[in-house]
């Protein structure tokens, strides 16, 4: 009832907790982990192809899918980042031959550890995007920032905190 | 006491009345007892198909539903047409659930349909359900002697992935039925080439052509005779026999016969049994080859361990 | 306290136009371990690196960041400006404010902006936690590995051996030679194949830096690149071939006889055999499977007529080992069985055979001497159809790939046909004449031409017996109608499959295969000889079909890498790999599970300090960690770190923000 009145107000509530909101001009702040081969490469791609995204993400370089430790995951959701996006290559194309299948099995699991703890499963999302895949990671990343407007924050509005 | 739920199809009560009897008669014998879909409508067959899709699936299901309703596992179908329109629509139904529903609305609702109930040919029920060996087993008249090509066209094998029945382009399981006899079944390359089918009415010329080729081909085999197991495939290539001779020139005089009849002789029922009038192309002839005994070439026999010496040493 | 140096690029218009640079210079200097922000037009140019070394210098500065393009651009065109700094290369982090930001949010200044303040800021905070590495030298073993003995293990350690660089080649048949010594004239300039590879086996045999190891097989590959130890197992061939004089009295006089694998079972040899006259090592080995000395214990003939009493039937196989840097892997290619094809009749009549049965029977040394026979009466063909893509481009019956070769041997067999049978006819089914190459088209208008080869496009859809005849029956596409051949001899031109031992072989070497059994090259357009796994090559059909040429080619690029690999005393090598710290780590080997490299072994260090108890670690092999990462993020007691991508880098670079 109260959220609803809050949504009328034009105001952006979190999916997890109806206290947390922010105001109707909000920009979540998502962070983006990609593997250096892929899907760091795609990303370039979708630069160099002066391909449009919303400004949201915040891209941080590992060197495969499966250097992702879940911590990295749990840590970006407790400090700055509403929402989060791992990226790896395709299964089959690892660089690192097997790599990716061990981040999607790792990741499985911490999701549903997250979804345990209480957050919305599109927080934390997964994708495959290959180096020749730019217009993919625009897409992506645009669906990724949809769904986490649609979750609303995750934090206190930060200008207050400041 | 086996149960078979049994779907003729509309020529085993017209042109192929001879496959329809002699069928139920070996039947009996192997204690198979069939039971016939009441009510059961046309398979849409070549016309359904190429009209709508939506029909061509409705009719069959139909019948697939009927069947369903008599509780046995397995349904036999006499005709190679209606098996594979059967078959094709089980295929599309088991794959595509929603599908019979939609159906469903197309021709008057008769339940649920299920996909609880096998197709198979009775060519097929025969050599999988039944078997060689106790085929055999009930021959009293054993066919030794008798040349044959079996012919299966195009349908009782094909396509693989909807069968899944023997090999798609060379068959063996009538030649062992027939070995089973006591037959001899020739090397037969057409034995799944296409007789033209139902352009018998429409495009007479496309049928004598296409006919005529296995005609020329089971005849260079050294048959006595095409056995079949598809009304059309015999009707096609005994009924256009004579035209066929006399466009080409060439000489035939080779009987096309189904492999019940030929079970049901080899099961001791007298020839009138078989409805040999019904064929157009004269059947006694080659019939008289049975007890003829072939003679063999002279060959010197050796002993075991001469034949395993030469394969070893020379 | 850090000191980190913030280097902002234009990059001409490309980033200035799209993000406020001042603001962001301004921005950074707020950071307090910042002490130096600045910008530049071109910072990649050399002024702009001139600035970032006197930057350097003058501040002291204990890790650099600069804002620019993407890392993979331009890392180690920055990490070279360090280095000529004096400083370690490893502390630089570049923020990629233009893939990532100027490029992508032109429309939005304000959030590119805000977006590039974001960037720099996690690339000053991973920086801090930087760390000095150095590249990583590996001891080097000058010996190459050759697997296979075909033309393109024979072209890769003739190469190799050349530059001086010892080679052992091991070879799974009695004999080198592989599938180049089967063939009769190669296209497209009909040249002997047996005239032009018997040199090269020969001098593969008495090369003084070549070591062949015939029949036999390698059974494990330990270790990594440089530094690797191979298994191989040398399988009794009953002949000692020391005494061995190879005069042959075994052979004549053995009286088994088996199906001559050589001439594709068209005739027989014996037990004891070399597999053909101009084998190398000439010298015939004994086939356990059919001798019926050794099956029985009965016969012993060829000992009995062995002058050097060379023959030893106690013989057993032998394991040797090599220690070798690197490894090349030829091992040719099989063919398809065209079983089923039914719809010809393909092992129901005689007169259907391969084009390898084909090329047998008019190779002058084959079975039929040089004349194509019938199989089932031995006379001389007069029509011949030939019918291409047998397998091949066929995802009904077998596999979808195009083999490449067909269409060039099959024109070649045309007229090969046409020398050895004057008054025959080739026929040629095909889907379509794949003729590229030096000199291929010109062949192949050469058989159209010369020996009136009858092309007709169109598949085959049947094959039936008319008297002796073969009935062939095919569509002609061109004038859209079916046509009937009546041939004496069919021959089907089957698929070129990867050897069925490959995958095996990949497990093995601990490398990767497609899922045609081909073995994978790390890169289809620019690694194309290199595995994934260092040190490890492809030549030849082993990786994909290949003609003659190709194949001598990718050896030949082999031999290059390879020496290549081996030009210094040490290899070098990124230091961007994982250590485990001996002190956290648990021993529960999880690491050793997800590692796709093999590169995680254990050790068994004491329990305490001067305990004579000991405990099992988990520890990396520095040689051959590519640095993924796996290992670090299975690793519950945290005891490994990937170099470059440290847990305190990333996680200083997640609270950035």
């Amino acid at each position: 009832m109260e959220t609803e009145v809050k949504k009328a107000q034009g105001t952006m509530v979190s999916a997890e907790n109806p206290d947390i909101t922010a105001p109707a001009d909000w920009q979540p702040v998502i962070m983006g982990i990609l593997c250096n081969w892929c899907s760091y490469a795609g990303s370039d791609l979708t630069g160099t192809s002066r391909i449009q995204y919303p400004p949201n993400i915040r891209i941080i370089r590992v060197p495969c899918s499966s250097r992702v430790d879940p911590w990295f995951i749990i840590k970006s959701l407790q400090t700055a980042a509403d929402g989060v996006l791992i990226s790896g290559c395709h299964p089959g194309d690892c660089h690192y031959i097997s790599g990716n299948y061990y981040a999607r099995r790792r990741f499985l699991v911490t999701k549903k550890l997250l979804n345990f703890i209480g957050y919305h499963e599109n927080r934390v999302q997964f994708s495959w995007v290959s180096a020749a895949e730019g217009p993919k990671f625009a897409k992506v990343v645009a669906k990724v920032t949809e769904d986490i407007k649609q979750l609303g924050p995750l934090h206190r509005y930060k200008k207050e905190n400041f | 006491m086996n149960k078979l739920t049994y779907f003729p199809g509309c020529s085993a009560h017209g042109t192929s009345e001879e496959f329809d009897h002699t069928l139920k008669l070996v039947m009996k014998t192997l204690d198979v007892q069939m039971e016939e879909i009441p009510d059961w409508n046309c398979c849409g067959a070549t016309s359904a198909h190429v009209m709508t899709e939506n029909l061509a699936l409705a009719l069959p299901m139909r019948n697939l539903v009927l069947a369903e309703k008599l509780e046995n596992k397995t349904m036999g179908i006499a005709c190679a047409s209606c098996y594979s329109r059967m078959k094709v629509t089980k295929k599309h139904l088991d794959e595509h659930p929603d599908l019979a529903h939609k159906i469903n609305t197309t021709i008057i609702d008769e339940g649920e349909y299920k996909g609880d109930i096998d197709v198979k040919s009775m060519l097929q029920y025969c050599f999988e359900e039944i078997g060689p060996e106790v085929i055999k087993s009930k021959v009293t008249k054993p066919l030794t002697g008798l040349k044959v090509a079996c012919y299966y066209g195009c349908l009782l094998t094909r396509p693989k992935d909807v069968t899944h029945f023997d090999s798609p382009e060379y068959p063996m399981s009538m030649d062992i039925l027939m070995e089973a006899l006591g037959a001899k079944a020739m090397e037969f390359d057409f034995k799944t080439e296409c007789c033209g089918a139902s352009f018998s009415i429409s495009n007479t010329d496309v049928v004598e052509s296409l006919s005529g080729k296995i005609l020329e081909v089971a005849k260079e085999s050294g048959a006595h005779m095409i056995v079949v197991a598809c009304p059309l495939c015999q009707s096609n290539l005994d009924m256009r026999q004579p035209d066929i001779e006399r466009h080409t020139g060439q000489k035939f005089a080779l009987p096309v016969m189904y492999f019940t009849q030929l079970m049901a002789l080899a099961f001791g029922f007298p020839e009138k049994e078989l409805k040999l009038p019904k064929h157009i192309v004269p059947v006694q002839e080659a019939l008289s080859h049975i007890g003829e005994i072939e003679p063999t070439p002279e060959k010197v026999k050796k002993t075991k361990k001469a034949v395993e010496a030469e394969s070893e040493v020379e | 306290m850090a000191r980190v140096g913030v280097f902002v690029c234009f990059c001409g218009a490309n980033i200035a136009d799209f993000i406020d640079v001042p603001a962001v210079v301004e921005e950074a200097k707020k950071v307090k371990e910042v002490k130096v922000s600045v910008l530049y037009k071109y910072m990649c140019s050399d002024p702009g690196q001139q600035m970032i070394r006197d930057a350097i210098i003058q501040n002291r500065l204990t890790s650099v960041v600069v804002a620019a393009c993407s890392p993979r651009m331009h890392e180690k065109t920055f990490r070279k400006a360090l280095s000529d700094a004096g400083m370690n290369p490893y502390l630089l982090e570049v923020a990629n404010i233009r893939e990532h930001s100027s490029w992508v949010h032109q429309k939005d200044k304000k959030a590119a902006t805000e977006k590039a303040n974001d960037l720099i800021r996690m690339a000053i905070a991973k920086s801090i936690a930087n760390e000095q590495l150095h590249e990583i030298s590996v001891p080097v073993t000058k010996r190459a590995l050759v697997i296979g003995g075909g033309i393109a293990g024979i072209q890769a350690a003739l190469d190799i051996a050349d530059a001086r660089i010892p080679v052992t080649l091991v070879e799974k048949s009695p004999s080198i030679g592989g599938r180049m010594a089967q063939l009769d004239e190669t296209f497209p300039t009909l040249d002997c194949s047996q005239c032009i590879l018997t040199p090269k086996m020969v001098d593969v045999a008495s090369h003084p830096y070549i070591e062949l190891i015939p029949y036999a097989e390698v059974i494990e590959l330990d270790g990594y690149v440089g530094n690797y130890k191979a298994k191989i197992k040398k399988k009794a061939s009953y002949v000692n071939f020391d005494t061995c004089t190879g005069c042959g009295a075994c052979t004549q006089k053995c009286p088994v006889k088996v199906p001559n694998e050589f001439n594709m079972n068209i005739d027989k040899r014996k037990a004891i055999y070399t597999p053909f006259p101009q084998a190398v090592p000439n010298k015939p080995v004994i086939d356990a499977e059919h001798c019926t000395m050794l099956l029985k214990g009965k016969c012993g003939i060829c000992a009995k007529v062995c002058e050097k009493g060379s023959i030893d039937y106690k013989m057993v196989d032998e394991v040797i080992e090599r220690e070798i840097g690197a490894v090349v892997v030829a091992t040719g290619y099989d063919l398809w069985d065209p079983k089923p094809y039914e719809e010809y009749g393909v092992g129901r009549y005689k007169d259907i055979i391969t084009s390898l049965e084909f090329e047998r029977m008019v190779s002058a040394s084959g079975p039929t001497n040089g004349v194509p026979l019938r199989p089932s009466d031995g006379k001389v063909p007069k029509n011949v159809v030939f019918i291409k893509c047998i397998g091949s481009r066929d995802e009904a019956k077998g596999i979808e790939y195009c083999s490449k070769i067909c269409c060039m041997y099959t024109a070649k067999h045309a007229i090969l046909l046409h020398h050895k049978v004057h008054d025959s006819h080739a026929y040629i089914f095909y889907m379509d004449i794949r003729a590229a190459g030096k000199g291929y088209e010109e062949f192949v208008k050469r058989a159209q031409v010369e020996t009136a080869a009858t092309y007709l496009r169109g598949r085959v859809s049947k094959i039936y017996k008319k008297g002796d005849k073969l009935m062939v029956r095919g569509e002609d596409a061109q004038i859209g109608q079916v046509v009937e051949v009546e041939a004496d001899l069919v021959v089907l031109a089957t698929a070129v499959i990867a050897p069925h031992e490959n995958p095996a072989l990949a497990r093995l070497l601990g490398i990767s295969y497609d899922k045609y059994g081909y073995l994978s090259e790390a890169h289809p357009k620019l690694r194309p000889v290199e595995t994934a796994k260092a040190g490890i090559f492809l030549a030849g059909c082993t990786q994909a079909p290949k003609d003659i040429p190709d194949t001598v080619a990718q050896a030949s690029a082999c031999a290059a890498k390879v020496c290549g690999l081996f030009a210094g005393d040490t290899l070098k090598k990124d230091p961007m790999i994982s250590t485990i710290s001996n002190e956290f780590c648990s021993g529960c080997l999880n690491c050793v599970k997800v590692c796709p490299y093999q590169a995680i072994v254990t050790e068994e260090i004491p329990l305490g300090h001067g305990s004579k108890e000991l405990r099992t670690v988990a520890k990396i092999n520095e040689g051959v960690c590519q640095g993924c990462g796996s290992c670090v993020a299975i690793c519950r007691s945290m005891a490994i770190s990937l170099a470059g991508f440290t847990d305190p880098q990333i996680i200083n670079e997640i609270v950035a923000i």
